[in-house]
């Protein structure tokens, strides 16, 4: 105890004077946000049409994982599909035949996060190896042969994504830390602290001078970051729990989360507050993965009690629940060009649904 | 609040540094390293709020304005609402279904 009390006369302000200060910063930033907040998101959609009745069916189950699916991608050739799984397996499929194309064995269990190139020849993964691990996509060779460890961190990686091209990805870990890589050397370009928390998720901007990305972790914050820099340029709390997901709105100027708390959130980057939450008294599970359509109308949220819940984002109703998956569904992505909706379940599939037409 | 987290979500083994410190010690640094993190993202915190303070926002029925105006411009390209314009554009057919003879 000496030592701590010692330390405590060597830091004059103290943790308790620092916090107040913090609060005193955080009520003035509030007082400032609540003077524009001028309107509320659900009045201004009642003028809105209401969007017709919801027929979204699956039409393809992927089956080949032998334990849960924890993560998915599609490529960008609207055709493909990375998954991984908690029994140590990345599956690359064919969407359309649900052939699988490529299956690679990872040295570790609970492989976390993959992720498409955006080239589409190739692929990223990694989980409890606290590594991710790149493997280049070849018709004539075994994936493994070529693969690349390029991103290390201090605990297990939890998501990844690669930039606009297939020479940077960006990596997030339960270290609380993202950091940035160049895939050839393996070398860290950035590094983004300030999360208090394992980060679960990260999105990139999709806008072209974006050089921004969002993440979201398990101390309740989504932060917005510079990846130029390394700055964290904006900082979103709300939440009740742990943000597991986060993800652009397709223009780029706000951002949805899906949250334990059983809610999903629409943060607006330019008005720099929560514009509109996705809940209901009768959804108390946890939401492990969010994602737009391509107008950035319907959201999508894949929740622990197994179900799919499609929010209308402007009028923050709920449109309709997909069901079908046996287990939490613990991933799922619209595909780029909006046609399909993929989504990966603890009950070893994944699934690919379509709007069926209404005969 | 992480360690917490993986007992919750996730297996993972914890490497601890007890073998090689007496648990007398390992409190101590323990504590001092709390102690010094806690302080560090104090201080982080404070001048990341100071920068949010700089920032310039607009009002929410702007933006508000502007997520409506982007979901009626790309309304017509979105599948997922409007369906595929014709059946023969859908990739996920159902496989040997009735074929229009």
């Amino acid at each position: 105890m000496a030592a701590t009390e010692a330390l405590r006369a060597d830091n004059p302000e103290s943790i308790e004077s620092l916090s107040r200060e913090a609060e005193s910063l955080k009520a003035r930033l509030e007082e400032e946000k609540a003077k524009l907040n001028d309107v509320d998101m659900c009045v201004v959609a009642q003028r809105l049409d209401n969007l017709a009745q919801f027929n979204i069916k699956p039409r393809r189950v992927l089956k080949g994982h032998q334990g849960k699916v924890l993560c998915m991608d599609w490529s960008s050739d609207k055709r493909h599909i990375v998954s991984s799984s908690q029994d140590g397996k990345m599956l690359v499929w064919d969407a359309f035949t649900t052939n699988k194309e490529h299956a690679v064995t990872m040295p570790t269990t609970w492989v976390m996060a993959c992720s498409y190139g955006p080239s589409g020849s190739i692929v990223a993964c990694g989980g409890l190896d606290n590594k991710c691990t790149v493997y280049p996509l070849s018709l004539e060779e075994d994936p493994a042969s070529k693969k690349k460890a390029v991103a290390t961190h201090t605990s297990y990686l939890s998501c990844c994504s690669f930039t606009n091209s297939d020479y940077q990805i960006l990596t997030g870990s339960g270290d609380s830390t993202c950091a940035l890589w160049d895939v050839e050397s393996g070398q860290l370009i950035q590094s983004f602290h300030g999360h208090a928390g394992d980060v679960m998720s990260i999105d990139l901007s999709p806008t072209e001078t974006g050089n921004t990305f969002v993440s979201g972790g398990c101390d309740k914050v989504a932060m917005v970051w510079d990846m130029r820099t390394g700055d964290c340029v904006q900082m979103f709390e709300g939440h009740d729990s742990d943000i597991n997901s986060v993800r652009f709105y397709p223009s780029g100027d706000a951002f949805a989360t899906g949250s334990d708390d059983a809610t999903c959130r629409l943060f607006d980057l330019r008005a720099d507050r929560e514009v509109s939450c996705y809940k209901k008294e009768s959804i108390i599970f946890g939401c492990n993965s969010v994602d737009f359509s391509v107008s950035g109308r319907l959201l999508f949220g894949g929740y622990n009690d197994y179900t799919i819940n499609l929010w209308d984002v402007l009028k923050g109703t709920r449109l309709s629940i997909l069901y079908g998956h046996e287990n939490r569904v613990s991933c799922l992505g619209v595909s780029p060009d909006g046609t399909a909706l993929c989504t990966g379940s603890w009950d070893y599939t994944l699934r690919v649904s379509i709007l069926a037409n209404l005969m | 609040m992480s360690n917490g987290f993986h007992a919750r979500k996730y297996p993972q083994q914890r490497k601890s540094n007890a073998e090689v410190l007496s648990k007398e010690d390992c409190e101590k640094v323990s504590t001092m390293n709390k102690l010094q993190e806690g302080l560090q993202q104090q201080r982080r915190l404070i001048e990341q709020l100071r920068c949010e303070a700089q920032i310039t926002r607009m009002r929410v029925s702007q933006c508000i304005e502007d997520l409506v105006k982007y979901c009626d411009n790309w309304a017509e390209e979105d599948v997922l609402i409007k369906g595929f314009p014709k059946p023969s554009d859908n990739p996920f057919k159902e496989k040997g279904g009735c074929a229009i003879l």
